[in-house]
């Protein structure tokens, strides 16, 4: 454990020089565009990544599902639609939206809530219903799926609208996942997010553990789940929102990186939390390295980036486990 | 001892699942539960531990204190249960899941006493070779042996088992069995639901026979009428060789 923790902090040192040295007109180190430019860039991409990551590690684990992520449960596309939709009511021709996290946290945890009690409502009703939470993963992947495209369509709403009075396209790219132009500011907003969630994930981390036995189990062995749950999906909502509202989604960090975080770390989730958050910020700050090299001078939206290696290596790796 | 008391669960305004349910459950003995599938057991099961909170007037008594009353801890701390399926999708080992049934004790800091209690559960049960074992990697009646021990492990003098016998092999099973008569000649309680009639009869004290949420018939599980009871609610007949039950067509 120690080993790979040293190993993925090597990686993710070498991502953040790269991210750091690289720039749209190749290797080149200069001081001003890397404090100016590129170094707000990297960090804010790297703690997007973390964020994003560590949300998918903790959902996983709360819907005891590999697959249970916030971009499969609707978390995402519910912050992005909040975004949108607060773009759409409160932004102007020149000003651009204020603590879009606000909306976006809020948006998240909306979302997510209105998948898990699609499901509950129609898993149980009335007194059996005193056990709390939802124990069909099958039904909250499901109703997530829909969620996803009721919110997407939404959310597409909200863009064509807003084209027509002419600041669609900013937020189109926003939502896409972009790193372009972010400031120090951005930076120290998502750090904070991301460290203010962290640190109560890993205190609650061992109680989600025993509650992969069973929501039923777990209540008898005298944890309090519905408390428990309700903290983890603020925690999720939180790390989605501040995630979201700096850098758009990042499609598949939260499936792939705590997914590479299972197979390689032990199964507890403080383990597999600190190596999905090094995981997602070193895919991220590579994606957005690819983002802006790739078709240079073009900044390429980040998401785009993340589906293209994230969908192949999530079905390769599907295949691998398979067959093991 | 547990009073269970005019109970009522209700799936919905208009199913009921439990219907008006009183039964006692004395201290120091082997309580069977049986019932055609649906008839209601694991609902009274999860009553017992507080799963389902009975609403309304009824009530649930543990040593003449109503269950509402304790808090989680203490309520952990009296009754152990376990469910009677298990799923978990993450490859935690043997010892990591049987240690979680100290968790009132550790709460995710396990000392010297609570790894002692974990070992000797699964010498208890058996299974000290699959503690390093991942639980992804084991058989039914493996994963049911390790909730077994999980439960042991937790120190609690009541134990409400879900049918604990149903993944297990003949020889777990006999073993299972001597073993639960064992803890109660020490003085620990067992609520069991179990599916093999002729078992239940053989090694446990009090039968409920548990049909549409009512209870049908209720006593020793020795009492001749015991047999009639089951013979007449599954329809079935018995053979006196033994007790075994047999479609009467």
């Amino acid at each position: 454990m120690n080993r790979l923790f040293l190993n993925s902090i090597i990686f993710l040192t070498v991502a953040l020089i790269l991210g750091l040295a690289i720039g749209a007109g190749g290797f080149r180190v200069d001081s001003d565009i890397i404090w100016s430019i590129r170094g707000p860039r990297v960090l804010t991409a790297a703690f997007a990544g973390a964020a994003t990551a560590a949300a998918g590690a903790l959902s996983q684990s709360l819907f005891r599902n590999s697959l249970a992520t916030p971009s499969v449960i609707g978390t995402e596309a519910g912050a992005s639609f909040a975004l949108a939709f607060a773009s759409l009511i409160l932004s102007t021709q020149d000003s651009l939206l204020e603590a879009p996290a606000v909306y976006s946290t809020v948006g998240a945890a909306l979302a997510t809530l209105a998948s898990i009690s699609l499901v509950s409502a129609s898993v149980s009703s009335g007194k059996i219903q005193a056990s709390g939470s939802p124990d069909s993963t099958p039904q909250l992947l499901l109703g997530g799926f829909a969620l996803n495209a009721l919110l997407a369509s939404g959310t597409a709403l909200c863009i064509s609208v807003l084209m027509e009075r002419g600041t669609g396209l900013s937020l189109y790219h926003w939502l896409m996942g972009s790193f372009t132009a972010r400031t120090w500011s951005d930076a120290l907003g998502i750090m904070a997010g991301f460290v203010l969630c962290i640190i109560p994930s890993w205190f609650l981390a061992p109680t989600v553990d025993v509650m992969s036995v069973g929501n039923d189990t777990a209540r008898s062995l005298g944890i309090n789940v519905k408390g428990s749950y309700v903290k983890t999906l603020i925690l999720i909502a939180v790390l989605i929102g501040s995630a979201i509202s700096c850098a758009g989604a990042l499609p598949f960090i939260g499936l792939v990186a705590p997914h590479m975080a299972r197979v390689l770390s032990k199964p507890q989730l403080r383990s597999v939390l600190v190596l999905s958050s090094i995981f997602g910020a070193t895919l991220t700050v590579l994606a957005d390295l690819a983002a802006r090299t790739v078709r240079a001078p073009v900044d390429m939206d980040v998401g785009i980036i993340t589906t293209l290696i994230g969908a192949p290596y999530f079905l390769w790796l599907l295949r691998r486990r398979e067959v093991a | 001892m547990i009073n269970v008391n005019n109970l009522t669960i209700k799936l919905n305004v208009k199913t009921e699942i439990l219907s008006r349910i009183s039964v006692d459950f004395e201290q120091a003995k082997i309580h069977a539960v049986v019932g055609p599938n649906g008839s209601g057991k694991t609902t009274l099961l999860k009553s017992i531990v507080g799963i389902y909170e009975p609403t309304g007037k009824e009530t649930i008594k543990l040593n003449g204190r109503c269950l509402k009353d304790f808090n989680q801890f203490e309520r952990s701390l009296a009754i152990s249960y376990v469910e009677s399926q298990h799923s978990c999708p993450f490859a935690y080992t043997v010892r990591d899941v049987i240690s979680w049934g100290r968790w009132i004790h550790h709460r995710g800091r396990p000392t010297a006493d609570d790894k002692n209690a974990v070992e000797k559960a699964a010498d208890t049960m058996g299974i000290t070779s699959l503690l390093d074992r991942a639980i992804t990697t084991l058989s039914t009646g493996e994963l049911k042996k390790t909730h077994l021990a999980l439960s042991l492990s937790s120190g609690a003098r009541y134990f409400v088992w879900d049918e604990p016998f149903a993944p297990l092999d003949l020889k777990s099973s006999a073993a299972l069995a001597e073993l639960i008569k064992r803890l109660t000649l020490e003085g620990a309680t067992f609520i069991i639901s179990c599916h093999d009639l002729a078992m239940a009869l053989r090694f446990t004290d009090k039968l409920s026979l548990l049909s549409s949420g009512q209870i049908r018939w209720h006593g020793s599980s020795l009492d001749p009428e015991a047999i009639s009871a089951i013979e007449r609610e599954f329809n079935v007949k018995s053979r006196r060789d033994g007790i075994y039950f047999s479609d009467p067509s």
